[in-house]
């Protein structure tokens, strides 16, 4: 018989971090990682820093980007891909 | 049905953040329901043998409104009520708790290691009579190989924990142990936990017949 592991690992969580905030995970893999976060304080601490950077950037929009960042982001995105061998 | 529910400081839900009613003049606490009529999105909570896996700052005795569904190491309902907070878990208990689960581990470590044919490993760990003990002997051992070394190291990470103040996650690594120590079978965490909730219920006082 193939035992289940009873609940998630770190790594596992992170995956599922962006479906758990949407409610697009299975009551029962949702179980999974909560009990995780009873017993991993960096997990929690990672799932509020995500919620957090969640609540500060939708609060941002184009207009209110400093002159100058957009092209300074679209550099960087661009150079990091270049960088990889990725699409320019 | 009435069953256990483990909130964070504040009788707050410690992934929804929901501020609960607590019970007031020994009346217990209102009734809350799904916001959205779903009883997965309702109200959840444990039974005994589920307790260790939910650990945190405060135990509550809930009540959970018919139909009650079960779920993975946990049940929930459309709507449930606080009835009233388990004294007795606090940090001290949270504390011996912590140590009982290293000690339940240090015992099936030390039959894991007769069994396996380490009888030197065994009677080490065996005559330990304290955890600075455990924590010394667990130092030596996970300095090895093989067996003795993955064992003793559960034991040196749960000790950490414990001593570090996080009971959750040391009793975590101590029911981990049991897995080691029955050559990787997986079930035996499950079973570790539910012996983990038997000394919660014991030592609190709960009543298993109230809480199916």
């Amino acid at each position: 018989m193939i035992v289940q592991p009873d609940d998630l690992s770190c790594k596992e969580l992170v995956e599922l971090v962006t479906d758990y905030f949407e409610d697009r995970i299975s009551p029962s893999v949702r179980a999974r990682f909560e009990m995780h976060l009873s017993y991993c304080a960096w997990c929690r601490v990672y799932l509020t820093q995500m919620r957090e950077t969640v609540r500060l950037t939708g609060r941002l929009s184009e207009e209110t980007l400093p002159a100058g960042s957009k092209e300074a982001l679209l550099n960087a995105f661009r150079g990091w891909k270049g960088e990889r061998g990725g699409e320019p | 049905m009435i069953a256990y529910k483990f909130l964070s400081a504040g009788a707050t839900g410690p992934f929804t953040g929901f501020r609960w009613p607590v019970p007031e003049a020994e009346r217990p606490g209102p009734w809350v329901e799904a916001a959205d009529g779903r009883p997965e999105h309702g109200v959840h909570a444990c039974r005994i043998d589920d307790l260790a896996f939910w650990q945190d700052v405060e135990l509550w005795r809930a009540e959970l409104a018919d139909p009650v569904l079960e779920g993975h190491r946990q049940v929930f309902s459309e709507r449930g009520r606080l009835l009233e907070r388990v004294a007795g878990w606090n940090e001290v208990v949270a504390r011996s708790f912590g140590e009982a689960c290293i000690w339940r581990a240090r015992d099936r470590a030390v039959s894991a290691l007769r069994a396996a044919g380490f009888l030197e490993e065994s009677e080490q760990l065996a005559g330990c009579r304290s955890l600075p003990d455990v924590d010394a002997r667990s130092r030596e051992l996970s300095s090895g190989a093989g067996l003795p070394a993955g064992l003793a190291a559960y034991l040196k990470e749960a000790l950490a924990f414990l001593v570090a103040g996080d009971s959750p996650c040391s009793t975590y690594i101590s029911a981990r142990a049991a897995v080691l120590a029955s050559n990787g079978r997986e079930s035996e965490f499950a079973i570790e936990r539910q012996g983990q909730a038997r000394w919660l219920a014991e030592h609190l006082g709960l009543d298993p017949s109230r809480s199916p």
